[in-house]
Formats: C-alpha cells, sequence, structure tokens
C-alpha cells in the first residue's frame, strides 16, 4: 500500500481559515562562508535566514514551488572581499526590487530590478550592492521557476549598485 | 514530576513542511477606545506577551506609545504599524531589558514632503540600540502614517529589525536610542 505524501495542514479546509496564535519562526544561522553553501530545505520554508559572518555566505534555494517563501538578513557585515549570495536553484529566476541604500550618505536610495528571466542570483559585496549589517529581503515562490523578492533593502556603501545577476 | 514545557509544533517534521490557509492573524492595537482602550498610548507602558508573538500591533493613538517587547525567545516576531501618527510625542518600542536585550538590524526611512529623502539606520546589537523611538513632528524619527517595521528575535539577548518609516518633513533622523 502506497500513502500518499501530502503537505500538513493548519486549517480543516472549511472557508474560515485559521488563527495562529503565538507562532514562533524558525531561524537559521549556520556556520558557513560565501565558499560553503547552505542548501535550502523545503521544510525550512518560512525561516529567517540569517549570515553571521564576514566571510559572507551562500544559500541555495529550493527549486521554485508556489507559496514557499524565506527572508534573508545580515548580522554581520560581510568584508569587502567577500560576498553573501542567495541563488536560485537550476531553472528558476528571481523577479522584482531591492532598495540599496549608502549608511554615509544623506538621501542614498536607490531601486535596482530583478527581470524574472536572467537574474538567479542577489549578491551582496559588502560595499556598492549591500551586505552590511541590516540587509534584508523576503523571496517567495510564484511559480515553479519565478521566486518574487519583496521588502527588499541592502544597506551598503559608495554608490549604489544591483545586487541581481 | 514535572512537565516540561515545549513550544507546540505544527509541523510533524517529516520534511515537507505544512500549509496553514486562510490564517488569521492576531492585531493589537492601541488606541483611546476599544479592546485595549489607554493600554500602550502616552506613557502608559503595554508589555507584550510571548503567545502574542506573530501579531500586528497597530499605533492607533494621537497622544504617542509605549509599548515593552518579551524577553527574546529565538523565533518570536512582532509587527508594528502606524494607523495615525501621534501629535507631538513619540511612539516607542524597547526591549524588556536594556542591559542585556539588544536591537541589531536597520530601516529605510524617508519624507512625504520631500523627494529623494531616503535613508538607512542601523542599530548595532549592542546597549547603544535598546529602543525605536518614532516622532514624526519634532525629531524627523519616524511615525507617519503607514510607518510599518518587524522585530524578530534571533536570540536571547537580540531582535532583529526590518523596516519603512516615513516621516512628514525635515530630514529622516536615526530613530535608534540607548534607552
Amino acid at each position: 500500500m502506497t500513502i500518499a505524501s501530502e503537505v500538513e495542514r493548519l486549517d480543516t479546509g472549511d472557508s474560515e481559515g485559521c488563527k495562529y496564535r503565538g507562532g514562533h519562526r524558525e531561524v537559521l544561522t549556520p556556520t558557513q562562508t560565501d565558499l560553503i553553501p547552505y542548501i535550502l530545505k523545503v521544510e525550512e520554508s518560512g525561516a529567517l535566514c540569517l549570515s553571521g559572518s564576514a566571510e559572507g555566505a551562500a544559500w541555495t534555494l529550493p527549486s521554485a514551488e508556489a507559496g514557499l517563501w524565506y527572508e534573508f538578513g545580515a548580522t554581520v557585515s560581510v568584508t569587502s572581499t567577500e560576498v553573501y549570495s542567495v541563488t536560485t536553484a537550476s531553472g528558476d529566476f528571481i523577479k522584482g526590487v531591492i532598495v540599496g541604500g549608502n549608511l554615509t550618505a544623506d538621501s542614498s536610495g536607490d531601486v535596482f530590478t530583478g527581470d524574472g528571466s536572467t537574474h538567479v542570483t542577489i549578491t551582496s559585496n559588502g560595499g556598492t550592492t549591500g551586505g552590511l549589517i541590516g540587509d534584508s529581503f523576503v523571496l517567495t515562490a510564484i511559480s515553479d521557476t519565478i521566486w518574487v523578492v519583496t521588502q527588499g533593502v541592502n544597506v551598503g556603501s559608495g554608490t549604489n549598485a544591483t545586487p541581481f545577476a | 514530576m514535572t512537565i516540561t514545557a515545549e513550544l507546540q509544533s505544527i509541523s510533524s517534521q517529516d520534511g515537507d513542511g505544512s500549509i496553514a490557509k486562510g490564517i488569521h492573524r492576531e492585531v493589537i492595537t492601541f488606541s483611546a477606545v476599544g479592546v485595549n482602550a489607554g493600554a500602550g498610548i502616552g506613557a502608559v507602558n503595554y508589555q507584550l506577551k510571548p503567545d502574542q508573538s506573530g501579531a500586528l500591533i497597530v499605533f492607533n493613538s494621537l497622544t504617542g506609545n509605549l509599548v515593552t517587547l518579551p524577553t527574546p525567545v529565538r523565533g518570536m516576531w512582532f509587527e508594528f504599524i502606524n494607523q495615525i501618527a501621534a501629535t507631538s510625542v513619540e511612539t516607542k518600542v524597547i526591549t524588556n531589558d536594556i542591559t542585556a536585550e539588544f536591537i541589531l538590524g536597520s530601516v529605510i526611512q524617508g519624507s512625504a514632503t520631500i523627494t529623494q529623502s531616503m535613508d538607512v539606520f542601523t542599530a548595532d546589537g549592542t546597549s547603544n540600540h535598546v529602543s525605536i523611538s518614532m516622532n514624526v513632528h519634532t525629531a524627523a524619527t519616524g511615525g507617519a502614517v503607514g510607518n510599518h517595521f518587524i522585530m524578530t528575535a534571533i536570540s536571547a539577548t537580540q531582535w532583529y529589525i526590518k523596516g519603512m518609516l516615513q516621516v512628514s518633513g525635515g530630514d529622516a533622523t536615526d530613530p535608534f536610542a540607548a534607552s
């Protein structure tokens, strides 16, 4: 006998939805650098993924599946010789915008766009593309090929540049 | 016999995750009227509780707000928004123990009346930053309608903040403080 594998549900499927009071999020703070990728799992959807090393980090998303989402942030500024990055699985792309700001320059904000067709990585380099303390953005899969980025703020220095590649 | 208190888990840890369709969040409004009438407004502190994690906290008082976070437990989170702007006094969120619990992260902030006004401010996760205090009228530290930020506990000593603050005039000013 084969037992079908289904994702567990909190709601009962009626039209009234459900409540989720006092929920605590999963927080991932792995020890890693930009040379040792952390491959995110489906079961970690919803997690706050924090890079806590000056040597950067490399996150790899699972294959896109509508509804999966992850939030990324930096609790330690990456040094200018390193990067922290998030990369899609093969065949998936990133779409949406991120605001970049310079900590030491007033009115420095700029907006950068991921095109959903060629962009597969968000990279913060500790300078123009962000990567300082407080970087944060959310990636949510809206299909089996597209991740949209929302709530994106990259904190950097110098003249802001696109983090998408 | 002592029964260990553990957080309930929705997932059975089978690797597939879970779905919570139609989820309704808890909304806590601080206003002069309503369920929480008087609490958390002006200088009357409101102490958030662990079982309110995930709630949307709505600032809806002309006389400002004062809210204290619970002791951080990794994963706990709260979101805050301004439904209205206070008229001269501050809206403040502070950690439960300012000697041991700190704020880390950043907010961006801009003026609704000044073009290209956006700026970025960082909290460093030490005793330098234990509160976020917004006064849209006297200090340009945020607090206008639509102001919003999220604070997530990432350890027993730090809250990670992200958000977008708005002032109505003047150059954006650092909202983070040491008290």
